[in-house]
């Protein structure tokens, strides 16, 4: 299985997503044309990756912007690990956020609210 | 570059464009508006206009998290106009219906953001009422909405199942006035307008 690495846009997010190391990253702004066609690949690989996945799973949001058409397939890319949680693997999801920013702090706590996953909210300076 | 109306670009009209340019200039200040658009709006144009905004945000040395507060509505604000300005759609006769209008404006330590967009009445009625039930909830109310929404999954190419308008609502502590003007049996035209305060 190939890694995905996409560099940044204006408007899309850098895409790491490295299936050895089990670390996926989604980073900068998420404001796509079209949401569904720029996660779609993603979300089949995360599907692909979840038939063999490895010892261990983060997906690591470190967003700057995001439009809400963005948050239904971060949740689809959570939902999506908590699947391999609830068979028994260790996955977690790390989601920073920028200490002026309670938004996107918000963000993130909705998303544990919606998931039986380990969701970390983390400062960016304390990376 | 190509001026439609010759008397426009003649050099004897110097005076009149100049004119034109303060008297255009003048009723921006009036308003409070550092920023506007209007005509039809592509993803390039979408992002040069949060760019400039972002770069203007800084200028007015807002806070961050005003400038977050500001650059989140004006995304969804941004992106509502884009993919639902559906008015032209099986009227060939108004293509000026893809056409918008978004602003921001500044007055007393306050943002404002403008969008308004040609709408089917049947689209208008549809968000006059999702607007109508969504205004009296309170902002506990608004987050549970959100996240049962959110959970939905119901989305498609044009975003999520009223996601943006809560987020709108929620990022401006429900300060927003609008409005629906009929234009013609099958089109009205929506205003809206949020206030981000201190």
């Amino acid at each position: 299985m190939d890694k995905i690495v996409l560099e940044a846009t204006s408007t899309t997010p850098r895409i790491y997503f490295d299936p050895v190391a089990g670390y996926f990253e989604i980073s900068g702004k998420s404001l796509p044309e079209n949401s569904f066609e720029f996660y779609k690949p993603l979300l089949d690989w995360m599907e692909n990756y979840s038939e063999n996945p490895g010892m261990q799973s983060a997906l690591v949001f470190k967003l700057e912007y995001f439009n809400t058409s963005s948050t239904s397939h971060f949740l689809r890319l959570i939902k999506r690990l908590e699947k391999l949680y609830s068979e028994g693997r260790n996955a977690v999801v790390q989601w920073y956020y920028d200490d002026e920013d309670e938004d996107m702090k918000e963000a993130g706590e909705d998303f544990k609210l919606l998931s039986k996953l380990p969701i970390q909210i983390l400062s960016k300076g304390d990376e | 570059m190509m001026y439609d109306n010759p008397s426009i670009s003649a050099s004897g009209n110097n005076m009149k464009d100049s004119v034109a340019a303060l008297r255009q200039y003048q009723a921006m200040q009036k308003d409070g508006l550092i920023l506007s658009y209007c005509g039809t709006l592509t993803h390039e144009l979408m992002t040069a206009f949060l760019q400039m905004a972002d770069t203007k945000l800084k200028d007015l040395q807002a806070t961050k998290k005003k400038q977050k507060n500001i650059i989140n509505v004006l995304i969804e604000c941004l992106q509502n106009v884009m993919f639902h300005g559906d008015a032209s759609k099986g009227d060939q006769s108004a293509p000026d219906y893809e056409s918008c209008l978004v602003a921001l404006g500044h007055e007393t330590g306050d943002f404002f953001i403008y969008a308004g967009n040609f709408l089917s009445t049947a689209s208008a009625k549809q968000l006059e009422a999702k607007l109508e039930k969504m205004l009296p909830l309170t902002s506990e109310q608004l987050h549970d909405l959100y996240l049962k929404q959110l959970s939905s999954g119901e989305i498609s190419d044009k975003g999520g199942a009223g996601l943006g308008i809560i987020r709108i609502l929620r990022e401006s502590n429900q300060q927003i006035a609008y409005s629906f003007r009929e234009i013609s049996a099958k089109a009205a035209f929506f205003s809206l307008q949020v206030r981000i305060s201190s």
